[in-house]
């Protein structure tokens, strides 16, 4: 599926007219802002049982796919209550992330795929992690930090995973999140667009995994949500 | 009309035999080259960009992703495929095979919308603002240099080529991609015993990491096959830099019977006939060799007139790459001179994509060059270990000094410590800059 600019900006204005807004303090169009309305999915445990902020793990990261079965996003319960911040892409767009969702306002959500060079977390392994506070990473010394160590950009979730060292330039896309009291669903995506050029660039290695690219690009109706350390048995620190 | 390669062997024959006999501009004009005009006369601002390299192929991209249709671009390549020279060292020491290292240029021309030109360049008038080829003439108004680098073995054996070209036969350095590389894989695989010489070229060379960690391959070679012999590696320097505790480390605690690392040992003669080198750290015989002599700009950096000729580098504007000779010409990758960055692969790639390509298009698009530049990252890898494969790694953050218009170093983040993670990011690193230069 892909989506214009027009369509972009047409849906942050159905998005404004329905209220988007209203439960989590969904960000606000600035500058023609890059929001993406994506169909709501709830958040799910492996066991069937809904996710909610009570139930995760401070500072552990989780992996669930949204908004397409191929496209990984971490979920992260932070240390404190994380408040809305305005960011700015390379193009110069700005757009309002809401903050963490909550009682506490500490629980996020990142498309893990790298916007320098994108990379991902995959099963095999995974270069992006989180490094918890006062688990510093030993190249660039920084901690409470998403980290890439393919080419060194780290991303502060606490700023709407903006950039904080390294080569990348964008932050990590926000997964809008939205919490009632069955728990918490995801329901578009904050950012820079990076879905397109990711099917572009590992249509070899999507294929290899969802046996087509179509298949890579179906939409989820629930996510699934694991730690990465059991998505995966190898997270590359650096 | 196909002509066969016999069929131009003969004409050039032909063409040598006539020449004797009259006068040298008809053999010229029988040469199997085409001189007239390549591609339409563009609409939009046309840049031609010489040379495939890591910077080139980025420029190229990354041009295209800036400016859209709104510019024309041409790559101008001689080489029938790319073969990176990044992670060349790791293939050395048998970790990953050449097709990791091979990419094609079609694919991202056609991907990103650019013209591929498959040719050798044989001039450039900056004057009328053309570059000529084996496949004819192309007229730019933007020119990108992107020529890697040439060897200075005249540093070495003056006016004798024979003798250079005697040297770069039997002892080749491989720091410029193709049969080189093989060649010397073929040399360390059948080494069998006695003193194996790797001369690290005096700074600034290509990838200031790539001999030490190359020596770090051979010698993982050494040490699989069993072999007793010495890698002697002559460095110019006082002492390894960057990552010189890493590398320290892995010599002495993987490969303490094999390497032996001299320092201080500037090169004053090269023998290549009794294979021996005399050095300021003394002489050394050797039975083979690496033998690596000084950088200097690539050939085509010469032939525009556009290169310093004391330091051997092309002056730039540090902050656009802009050369300070012509205006209408920018210098990407290894031949350009600016303070602090170093000769890599990541470091091509970085200053093409967020200073060159980005000023350029500024100016393209009417505005400010400066204000359009943003500050670029260097990652440099170092496999030190083939058994487990480990890796030590040196990133440096750079910000602009917007007052002086350069760059300057910001951060520099280094581990020493040699890991399997590293190992992995190492490839992780190349695959994701390969899928960006090449869809």
């Amino acid at each position: 599926m892909g989506l214009s600019r027009r369509d972009l900006i047409r849906v942050c204005a159905i998005g404004g007219t329905l209220g988007l807004t209203k439960n989590v303090g969904i960000p606000f169009p600035v500058q023609g802002s890059p929001l993406r309305k994506f169909p709501r999915v709830p958040l799910m445990f492996a066991n069937g049982k809904p996710v909610k902020p009570q139930s995760l793990k401070v500072e552990v990261p989780y992996v669930f796919f949204y908004p397409y079965r191929s496209t990984p996003c971490f979920l992260i319960k932070l240390r404190e209550r994380v408040g809305p911040v305005s960011l700015r892409l390379e193009s110069g767009d700005i757009y309002k992330w809401q903050g963490g969702i909550g009682k506490e306002k500490t629980v996020v959500a990142f498309v893990a795929i790298c916007t320098h060079q994108l990379s991902y977390p995959r099963r095999d392994k995974s270069f992006l992690s989180y490094y918890p506070k006062e688990k510093k990473s030993p190249l660039t010394g920084k901690d409470e930090v998403i980290q890439c160590c393919a080419h060194m950009s780290a991303f502060d979730p606490k700023s709407g995973a903006k950039p904080v060292e390294g080569p990348a330039k964008d932050p990590l896309p926000a997964v809008i999140l939205h919490e009632d009291t069955n728990g918490i669903y995801a329901e578009g995506v904050l950012g820079k667009d990076i879905f397109g050029e990711f099917f572009d660039l590992y249509r070899r290695e999507l294929r290899r995994e969802f046996g087509s690219s179509k298949k890579a690009k179906e939409l989820v109706s629930q996510a699934t949500v694991v730690e990465l350390s059991d998505f995966t048995g190898n997270i590359i620190k650096c | 009309m196909n002509t066969s390669r016999r069929d131009l062997l003969k004409a050039g024959v032909g063409s040598l035999f006539i020449a004797t006999i009259s006068s040298p501009i008809s053999a010229f004009s029988m040469m199997p080259m085409h001189s007239g005009r390549m591609l339409p006369p563009s609409k939009v601002p046309r840049v031609v960009i010489v040379g495939g390299g890591w910077a080139g192929v980025t420029a190229a991209k990354h041009l295209k992703k800036e400016l859209g249709d709104k510019v024309d671009v041409v790559l101008i390549e001689k080489r029938k495929i790319f073969m990176s020279c990044p992670i060349s060292n790791v293939w050395l020491g048998g970790l990953v095979e050449m097709d990791f290292l091979l990419h094609d240029f079609q694919t991202p021309a056609s991907k990103y919308g650019y013209h591929f030109i498959n040719a050798t360049v044989t001039g450039i008038n900056r004057h009328k603002r053309r570059v000529m080829t084996t496949e004819g003439y192309i007229n730019y108004d933007y020119l990108i240099l992107a020529p890697g680098i040439r060897y200075n073995y005249e540093a070495w054996f003056g006016k004798d080529r024979d003798l250079a070209r005697l040297c770069a036969t039997k002892f080749p350095s491989a720091f410029i991609p193709g049969s080189e590389h093989i060649a010397l894989k073929r040399k360390i695989e059948n080494f069998e015993e006695g003193t194996f010489v790797l001369v690290v070229p005096p700074p600034p060379h290509r990838c200031p990491p790539a001999p030490y960690e190359r020596a770090a391959m051979i010698a993982h070679v050494f040490k699989k096959n069993g072999i007793k012999g010495k890698l002697i590696i002559l460095d110019p320097k006082k002492e390894i830099k960057p990552k010189g505790k890493g590398f320290g480390d892995a010599y002495k605690q993987l490969y303490g019977d094999i390497v032996e690392y001299v320092p201080n040992a500037k090169v004053k003669a090269v023998d290549p006939v009794k294979r021996v080198i005399k050095t300021t750290a003394g002489d050394f015989k050797f039975d083979d060799a690496n033998l690596n002599p000084p950088h200097q700009a690539g050939d085509l950096a010469w032939l525009a007139g556009l290169v310093n000729k004391k330091t051997g580098w092309c002056d730039v504007d540090p902050l656009t790459l802009q050369s300070k000779l012509d205006p209408r010409v920018f210098v990407a990758g290894d031949s350009a001179s600016v303070k602090g960055f170093p000769k890599s692969g990541d470091m091509a790639h970085n200053h093409t994509q967020n200073m060159l390509v980005k000023a350029l298009a500024a100016i393209i698009r009417g505005k400010d060059p400066y204000s359009a530049v943003s500050a670029p990252t260097n990652t440099c890898y170092s496999m030190v270990n083939g058994k487990p494969k480990e890796a030590i790694v040196i990133n440096v953050l750079y910000s602009i000094d917007r007052k002086k218009k350069a760059p300057k170093k910001k951060k520099v983040n280094v581990v020493n410590k040699r890991s399997s993670q590293l190992a992995e990011s190492t490839f992780e690193w190349a695959k994701a800059l390969y899928r960006d230069m090449f869809g």
